[in-house]
């Protein structure tokens, strides 16, 4: 996490230097950097839309003339936390990550950013802090895994990670216990268990789990391990 | 038939042979309060509410009028009417029109949030209820008013310690006696001064008896409630050094925030929560929604189970 704070408190914040570390834009960063969820426009606009009928959705956009204000206001309506224009006049002034780290632990938060004249809004939530587990290997592509963890009798995905400094010995043992190939991608058998560290954990309900990880890393190859000790999901 | 009706002048009692805040001359005018969007030049005869008929004449000059207390009933054709508090402005109405035990409410423009100077807005039973929907969106939700008074009194004070003179611009009749009566019940850090529009309207009320503060001259430090007319005239060089802002409803809105330094969304009108709390305490079935979003606003009432229409 401190890798993080530092990152984000050197240099110039570009979209590129983000990117670079995972993170679709910077409020993201800033959001996880405080330990909360990123929902991405579409989704905030569904969520405060809700129940409106199309036409009064349709009017409160024209209105506004711009999707964030308009979900930002009306989330506003829907859950008794109206916008604060100080607090919007006060990112646009101090910068987002200012503002993440100023804040006080909430559940959820508005940040409006203008860039390139056009204003973004994210919503973020709670989420988890560090952690780590014990995650089983599941498929190679190239010099990534994909790392899963037990929920009831199943194995479901837990993070794509790259191998680490096991990967040359990895993909060695990968290339015999292949039981599927889909292109460049490779089931293997289920019996090589990691040790995965990662440093938040966000809300992602399009995940299986329910959340990603973020500032996930291979800690160890744990070689004696059996594939039922992994964690569950 | 319908007891009020939708005609180029305006709404129509055919029932009494009256208008409801006509914008074309008439021969008989029922009037929900004083400003001009309501109370147009030209009418042969004006009938209103106590409080509003000083207003009305200082705005209109001379002309026949008469007025009625709140509550008062009387007989004007196959109708009987009566004017009721709308919490808009002071002396502001809706207007109940009855015939036969049907009852309408033309709510003229209203807000249910209580302040320190308007009668409080008094929910009308009715049959049929015409609405105002200035604002009727869910994106318009108003916080409490102390909190944006507060909000100003704050502002103002930081001005104040640079000897900047702080300027709020307002409707000179009704917001800016408000902001002026609800300012008075805090700590103020300077004294309160008005662009001779404002002025002159506040006292006219003054004179009808509504408790507002004294105004003195513009100073260093002081809040000045002005109109953005006087801020375009020579009135306003004598300001000196100060920041400007704004005091609407419509400053909820980002692209309306543009050229003040400060804005407060501070409304005469009620809220999307005020106007369905409005509309559910009147009992009516039918609701008329006339001005502003009016469309979406009958659409959200439909959905919700209302004869809804949009005039």
């Amino acid at each position: 996490m401190e890798e993080l704070a530092a990152f984000l408190e050197g240099g110039a914040a570009t979209g590129a230097r983000f990117a670079a570390h995972g993170f679709a834009m910077p409020e993201q960063a800033a959001a996880v950097l405080a330990g909360r969820r990123v929902m991405g426009m579409g989704e905030i606009w569904a969520r405060a839309s809700e129940g409106l009928p199309e036409g009064v959705a349709a009017a409160c956009l024209a209105a506004c003339g711009d999707r964030a204000e308009a979900a930002a206001l009306l989330m506003g309506r829907a859950e008794g936390d109206p916008v604060g224009l100080e607090e919007v006049l006060a990112v646009r002034s101090e910068g987002v990550f200012a503002l993440a780290r100023r804040m006080e632990p909430v559940e959820r938060a508005w940040f409006f950013r203008l860039i390139s004249g056009a204003r973004r809004s994210v919503v973020v939530e709670e989420a988890g802090g560090p952690g780590e587990c014990l995650a089983v290997l599941t498929m190679v592509e190239g010099a990534q895994g994909q790392f899963a963890v037990r929920r009831g009798n199943g194995l479901v995905p837990l993070v794509k990670l790259p191998l680490g400094p096991h990967g040359a010995e990895v993909l060695a043992w990968a290339r015999g216990a292949v039981l599927e190939r889909f292109g460049p991608l490779r089931s293997v058998r289920a019996e090589q268990v990691f040790r995965i560290a990662w440093e938040a954990k966000v809300v992602n309900k399009r995940r299986k789990l329910g959340f990603d990880l973020v500032g996930a890393r291979v800690v160890d190859w744990e070689r004696g391990a059996s594939v039922d000790q992994i964690a569950e999901g | 038939m319908d007891l009020i009706e939708r005609r180029p002048e305006g709404l129509y009692c055919p029932a009494g042979d009256f208008w409801i805040d006509p914008m074309r001359a008439v021969p008989r005018a029922l009037v929900t309060h004083g400003h001009s969007d309501h109370a147009a030049r030209g009418m042969g005869a004006y009938l209103c509410t106590t409080g509003t008929l000083p207003v009305i004449r200082h705005r209109l000059g001379k002309i026949t009028a008469e007025a009625m207390a709140y509550g008062e009933r009387r007989q004007i054709g196959a109708v009987t009417v009566s004017f009721h508090p709308a919490g808009h402005v002071p002396g502001s109405a809706q207007i109940r029109v009855e015939r036969g035990g049907e009852v309408w409410v033309a709510a003229g423009d209203y807000k249910v949030e209580g302040d320190a100077l308007c009668e409080a807005f008094e929910p009308v039973p009715c049959d049929t209820f015409l609405t105002e929907t200035t604002f009727g969106l869910p994106i318009f939700t108003w916080a409490p008013e102390a909190e944006v008074l507060t909000a100003m009194r704050d502002w103002w004070a930081g001005n104040a310690a640079e000897g900047v003179t702080s300027v709020v611009l307002a409707y000179s009749f009704g917001k800016a006696q408000r902001i002026l009566a609800g300012l008075a019940g805090l700590d103020l850090p300077g004294p309160l001064a008005c662009h001779p529009t404002v002025e002159a309207v506040t006292e006219v009320l003054r004179a009808a008896g509504y408790a507002l503060p004294a105004t003195g001259e513009v100073s260093p430090g002081a809040l000045v409630i002005a109109t953005p007319q006087g801020m375009a005239s020579d009135w306003a060089l004598s300001l000196g050094l100060h920041r400007v802002a704004a005091a609407s409803g419509w400053m909820a809105l980002a692209a309306r925030r543009k050229g003040v330094d400060r804005a407060f969304v501070l409304s005469d009108h009620a809220d999307f929560p005020g106007l369905n709390a409005a509309v559910e305490a009147t009992g009516a079935g039918r609701v008329i929604c006339l001005h502003g979003y009016r469309e979406a606003f009958a659409l959200w009432l439909r959905g919700r189970g209302y004869e809804a229409e949009a005039w």
